[in-house]
C-alpha cells in the first residue's frame, strides 16, 4: 500500500533547482517509485527527476503529498519524511531570502549627486562596491538548429548520446571534487542532477529510437521542451533555472559534435569587473574569485547561480543594465552593488567616494570579527558564556560563525517529529556525537524530548487534553512513556565520549522529577556497562527551570540537578499564567515584569549558593537591552539564537558587575514593566540621555568635504556603533528630511536628523569639520559642527525626543554653542552634552 | 502684549522646539507675556489653555505642517510664518505685531 505524506513546501522561491536535486537523490535511492503531487494545481512529478520536480513548479506554501509506492517504500518513506520536516526548510540558503530586501531601484550615493552626470543605472543584486577594469564576456545560447548533423541509425544516435552523457557526468563530477564552500558544491550538486536527470534522459531516447532525430537534434528539442515549462513557471527564480539546463544541452552538444560552442573558458589575469549579457553555472564556478572583483550581468535576473554564487563570495553585484555603451574592454568601472550604480572611467570625485567606503569597511569587517572572537563577559571582567540554541544540526556552521561559545540548548523534537517512527538509538548516536565531535571541547547542552499535547509525534498518539500546557508534557510523559527515554538517554550517554556533552530534562516541577530523572540516566548508564558498550562518566545532569515551583526550590533540587537551565519563555508564561501568543492577552504579557524577574534572581541566587552552575536558554537572554540585568543576575552561560549573538556580547561588554547588581536590585522592586523599562533605559548610559551618545559617535575631526560626505559619515558612525545595518537606508532617511529644507540652523551648526526604521535605537552623532562645509542654511554661512539626530520609527521613546527637544532648545543659546565648541576630545564633547542634556530641576 | 503662539515642523524632531525657544527668548526680551505651545513628535506639550488664548492679542503660529486645532484661534490675529523663519529672525515676527 502506498505511504503518503503530506506537507506545505516551506521554501521562500519554491521547490527550486538545489532543494530539488538534493530530494531526487535522496528518492533515487531506493528501490520504490517516489512522486510527487501539488494539491492545488494538480501538477504531479516523479520525485527522482529534478527537472520533472523543478518543471512541477512547487510554490511557497503549496499543500504537497509525498507518495511513495515499492519494496522499500518504508525505508524511502522514512528517509524522505526525514528530509522534508529538516533539511528541506533550511536548503535555501539566507541570501535567497534577501534577495526582496536587496531588490530596489537604482540610486546614486548621495555623496556623488551633482558629481557624476554619466552613470549607468541598474538593478542592485549583490551588495558592496569596487573600483576595476572591465573583462567583456560574451553569452552563449543553445543553437536553434544543431548544424548538418543528419540522423545515422537510431542505435548510433543512441550510442552518442549515452558517451556525450558519460563525458559531461564525468566532468560534472570532476567539478563537484573541485568545488569550495557549501554553496558552490550545492549549486553544483544541482548541476550534476540536472545532467543526470532520468526524465530529461528518457525524453531524448526517446525522441531518437522514435521520432528518428539525430542525437544532437534530440538534445536541442529536449532541453528546449524543459526550458519552456521552466519560463512558463509563475517563479522567476525556476525561470532562472533555464540556464543551467541550457548549460547542460550545450555540453552535451559539445561532446556530440565535438565543435567548440561555449567559445574559450573565461580566464582572468588581473583584478577585473566581468561584464556579460550572463554568466553559465559552469563559467561562474570556474572563475578565478580571488580576481573577480565584481560582476555586472545584463541580461540576468536576481537569481541566476552565477548571481547566488557571487554573493556568496561577497562579489558585488549589478543586473539589468539596458545602457551598454560604456562598457568597454579595460576601461575601468566603478560598480555600486548596493545602490545598482554604475560609473565608467570614474572621476576623482568616485574615487575619493569609494576609498573613504573602503575605508568604513575595513573598520566594520574589523569589528564583526572582534565581536564574534571575542569571549562574553561584563566591562569588568566577570566572564559570562555566551552560546547559542540549535534545533537541528544543519545549524550548527552558522553558529560558529557568530562566535557562539557552545550549544547552551539543543532542542531534540525536531529530531523526533521527523521521522515515521521512534528513532533508533543507532540514528540519535550518530547525530548527536557529530555534534560533539565538531563542537570539541565546547559544552553541548542536550535537553531531552519536551513535546507535549499540543506537539504531538506522527508515531506517538497521545490523548488530546483540554489544557495541554498544564498537562501531559516534558518529563511527565517519560514515565508514560519509559523507552523513548531510555533510548534517548543511552544515545546521548554513548554520544558523550566523543566531546562535552552535558543532559538536561524539561518540564521538572520539584525535587521527585529531579531525582527520578537522575535515577533514569543512571540505570540507562548501568545497562551501557553492563553490556560492554563504551562509555565514559555520567556526563553532568541538569533540569530545565521554566515551572515555578521548580525555580522556587534550586537548593533542593541541587541534591539532584549538577546545572540548571532558565527556560525564560515558559517560566514566563507559568510565572503570569498568559500564553505568549494569546490574541488578547499578548499585549499585556511582559518577559521584565518585576515578578519574573525575582524569581529569575532567587533561582540564581540559590544556584550560587549551592556552587551550581546556572544557565538561561529563553528568548529573554538574547536582548541587548537586558545585558545589564543578565550581568546581575550572575549567570554562568545565557544561550540564544545565533544571530543575537555578537551584538548580545558587545552590551554585556558595556555593563560593569556591580551596577548591574544593584539595577537589578531596583527593576524586583519596581510596580511594573515599564518601570523596569525605564530603569533599563536609564541605566544604558548611566544617564538620562540613554544610550544616546557614546565617544564612538564622535569624531572631532572629520574630513568630509561636503554635506553628502558629512551625512554619510554620520551614517557610519552609527553603522559602526551597532546601531544601524543598512547605512544606504539610513542614508536616504536623513535625505528625506534634509530635502524638504535644510537642516543648516546658523552659527555654524546643522542637525540632519531623522525617524526610520533603519536605526535601532536613538542615537545622537557628532562631527566637527576641518573644512567648513557649505550646509544651505539659515543664515547662509558654512557649518562646522554637524549633529545627527536619529529616532526609531517604532514604540515612542518619549524619552529621548525630550533630550532632542532639549538639545534643540539649548542650540538657540549661544552659551550652549560655545560650550559644545570649546569641548577638545571626544569625551569631553560626550560629557558636555550629557550634563548640558540630563533634564534640569524644573 | 499677550501673545500665544504654536510651533510645528516635518519631523517634530528639532525645528519645532528651536522656533519655540526662539519666539519665548524673543519675546521675553521685547517685553511681551508669550506662551508657545509645541506640536512635535511627542504629540501637543505646553498646550495652550481656552482662557490664555481667549486672553491673548495675538496668535504666531511657526509651523510648516498643518497644525491641529487651528480652529481655537478663529477670529484672532494670527501672523503665520515658516518655522525656520522663527529660527532665524525671530525679531522679524515681532515686529510685524507692531504693523
Amino acid at each position: 500500500m502506498p505511504l503518503e505524506y503530506r506537507f506545505s513546501c516551506p521554501l521562500h522561491n519554491g521547490l527550486h533547482a538545489r532543494p530539488a536535486s538534493l530530494l531526487a537523490e535522496l528518492a533515487s535511492r531506493f528501490d520504490a517509485s517516489v512522486s510527487l503531487c501539488s494539491e492545488s494545481s494538480g501538477e504531479r512529478a516523479d520525485a527522482s527527476s529534478v527537472l520533472d520536480l523543478v518543471a512541477a513548479g512547487f510554490g511557497h506554501g503549496e499543500t504537497c503529498l509525498l507518495r511513495v509506492e515499492g519494496r522499500q517504500e518504508a525505508l524511502a518513506y522514512a528517509a524522505l519524511v526525514e528530509f522534508i520536516s529538516s533539511v528541506l526548510p533550511g536548503s535555501d540558503s539566507p541570501l535567497d531570502r534577501q534577495l526582496t530586501e536587496v531588490n530596489r531601484a537604482a540610486s546614486l550615493p548621495h555623496a556623488l549627486r551633482g558629481l557624476v552626470d554619466n552613470w549607468i543605472s541598474g538593478i542592485p543584486a549583490g551588495p558592496g562596491q569596487v573600483l576595476a577594469p572591465i573583462r567583456l564576456a560574451g553569452g552563449v545560447h543553445l543553437p536553434e538548429h544543431p548544424g548538418n548533423q543528419h540522423p545515422q541509425s537510431p542505435a548510433l544516435e543512441l550510442e552518442r548520446f549515452r558517451q556525450a552523457r558519460e563525458s559531461v557526468l564525468q566532468r560534472q563530477e570532476e567539478h563537484l571534487a573541485l568545488c569550495i564552500g557549501k554553496m558552490e558544491s550545492q549549486i553544483q550538486q544541482a548541476m550534476l542532477s540536472l545532467a543526470r536527470d532520468s526524465s530529461l534522459q528518457q525524453t531524448i531516447a526517446g525522441l531518437i529510437s522514435d521520432g528518428g532525430q539525430s542525437a544532437a537534434e534530440a538534445v536541442v528539442s529536449a532541453i528546449r521542451r524543459y526550458s519552456r515549462r521552466l519560463a512558463e513557471s509563475d517563479s522567476t527564480y525556476l525561470q532562472e533555472r533555464r540556464g543551467d539546463l541550457e548549460d547542460i544541452g550545450l555540453q552535451l552538444l559539445e561532446e556530440i559534435t565535438g565543435e567548440e560552442l561555449r567559445g574559450r573558458p573565461l580566464e582572468l589575469a588581473e583584478d577585473s569587473i566581468v561584464c556579460a549579457p550572463s554568466l553559465s553555472t559552469s563559467t561562474m564556478l570556474a572563475l578565478d574569485k580571488s580576481l573577480l572583483k565584481g560582476l555586472v550581468l545584463t541580461e540576468s535576473g536576481l537569481n541566476s547561480h552565477a548571481v547566488i554564487l557571487a554573493r556568496s563570495h561577497g562579489i558585488p553585484v549589478v543586473v539589468g543594465v539596458t545602457d551598454q555603451s560604456q562598457l568597454q574592454e579595460g576601461t575601468p568601472l566603478y560598480l555600486n552593488g548596493s545602490r545598482g550604480v554604475l560609473v565608467s572611467d570614474p572621476s576623482p570625485a568616485v574615487q575619493r567616494f569609494l576609498a573613504r567606503e573602503e575605508q568604513r569597511m575595513q573598520l566594520l569587517t574589523g569589528r564583526t570579527r572582534a565581536l564574534a572572537t571575542k569571549h562574553g563577559g561584563t566591562a569588568d571582567g566577570l566572564p559570562l558564556e555566551v552560546a547559542a540554541n540549535i534545533a537541528s544540526p544543519d545549524e550548527i556552521d552558522m553558529i560558529a560563525e557568530y562566535g557562539a561559545e557552545g550549544i547552551g540548548l539543543f532542542r531534540t523534537e525536531m529530531l523526533f517529529s521527523a521521522y515515521p517512527q521512534m528513532p533508533s538509538e543507532e540514528q540519535q548516536l550518530a547525530i548527536y556525537s557529530q555534534l560533539a565531535t565538531t563542537l570539541g571541547s565546547q559544552r553541548l547542552i542536550i535537553r531531552t524530548l519536551d513535546i507535549g499535547g499540543d506537539k504531538p509525534l506522527p508515531w506517538l498518539e497521545l490523548p488530546r487534553e483540554d489544557n495541554p500546557f498544564l498537562g501531559m508534557r516534558g518529563i511527565r510523559l517519560y514515565r508514560e512513556h519509559p523507552e523513548l527515554l531510555r533510548i534517548q538517554l543511552r544515545a546521548i550517554l554513548r554520544a558523550a565520549v566523543s566531546g562535552n556533552i552535558w543532559l538536561m530534562a524539561p518540564m521538572v516541577t520539584g525535587v521527585d522529577d529531579a531525582r527520578w530523572f537522575r535515577e533514569q540516566v543512571e540505570a540507562a548508564h548501568a545497562e551501557l556497562l553492563r553490556q560492554g558498550q563504551p562509555v565514559g562518566e555520567i556526563p553532568w545532569v541538569g533540569c530545565m527551570l521554566e515551572v515555578p515551583s521548580a525555580a522556587l526550590q534550586v537548593a533542593a533540587l541541587s541534591a539532584h540537578c549538577d546545572f540548571f537551565s532558565i527556560g525564560s519563555n515558559d517560566l514566563g508564561q507559568y510565572t503570569q499564567a498568559m500564553d505568549r501568543g494569546h490574541s488578547q492577552l499578548s499585549a499585556q504579557y511582559n518577559e521584565l515584569h518585576p515578578g519574573l524577574l525575582r524569581l529569575f534572581k532567587l533561582a540564581c541566587d540559590d544556584a550560587r549558593a549551592q556552587g551550581r552552575w546556572i544557565g538561561m536558554c529563553g528568548e529573554f537572554a538574547g536582548k541587548p537591552l537586558h545585558a545589564p540585568l543578565l550581568a546581575g543576575l550572575g549567570l554562568d552561560e545565557v544561550s540564544m539564537s545565533a544571530p543575537a549573538i555578537p551584538e548580545l556580547k558587545q552590551a554585556l561588554a558595556t555593563c560593569d558587575t556591580e551596577q548591574a547588581r544593584q539595577l537589578l536590585d531596583c527593576c524586583v522592586e519596581a510596580a511594573d514593566a515599564d518601570v523596569v523599562l525605564q530603569q533599563l533605559a536609564a541605566f544604558r548610559s548611566g544617564s538620562n540621555s540613554a544610550g544616546l551618545l557614546s565617544g564612538q559617535l564622535v569624531n572631532i575631526g572629520s574630513d568630509s568635504l561636503s554635506r553628502a560626505e558629512a551625512i554619510r559619515e554620520l551614517c557610519g558612525l552609527c553603522q559602526l556603533d551597532g546601531r544601524c545595518q543598512d547605512i544606504d537606508a539610513l542614508e536616504d532617511s536623513v535625505w528625506n528630511r534634509e530635502e524638504t529644507y535644510s537642516t543648516g540652523l546658523g552659527h555654524g551648526i546643522a542637525i540632519p536628523h531623522c525617524r526610520s526604521t533603519h536605526i535601532n535605537s536613538a542615537s545622537l552623532a557628532m562631527l566637527r569639520l576641518n573644512t567648513p562645509v557649505d550646509w544651505k542654511a539659515l543664515d547662509g554661512q558654512p557649518v562646522d559642527t554637524v549633529l545627527l539626530l536619529a529616532m526609531p520609527d517604532t514604540g515612542d521613546g518619549k524619552q529621548h525626543l525630550r533630550v532632542f527637544a532639549r538639545l534643540a532648545r539649548r542650540l538657540m543659546n549661544d552659551d550652549f554653542r560655545g560650550g559644545l565648541r570649546a569641548a577638545r576630545t571626544a569625551d569631553n564633547i560626550v560629557e558636555f552634552l550629557e550634563r548640558e542634556l540630563v533634564p534640569s530641576e524644573e | 502684549m499677550k501673545i500665544v503662539a504654536v510651533t510645528a515642523c516635518p519631523t517634530g524632531i528639532a525645528h519645532t522646539y528651536m522656533a519655540a525657544e526662539q519666539l519665548e527668548k524673543t519675546g521675553r526680551e521685547l517685553g511681551h507675556t508669550v506662551k508657545v505651545e509645541t506640536q512635535g513628535a511627542m504629540g501637543i506639550e505646553n498646550e495652550l489653555s481656552p482662557a490664555e488664548i481667549a486672553a491673548a492679542d495675538a496668535v504666531i503660529l511657526a509651523i510648516d505642517i498643518e497644525i491641529e486645532q487651528r480652529e481655537r484661534f478663529e477670529g484672532m490675529r494670527i501672523i503665520e510664518v515658516p518655522a525656520q523663519l522663527a529660527i532665524r529672525d525671530p525679531k522679524s515676527i515681532y515686529a510685524k505685531l507692531d504693523s
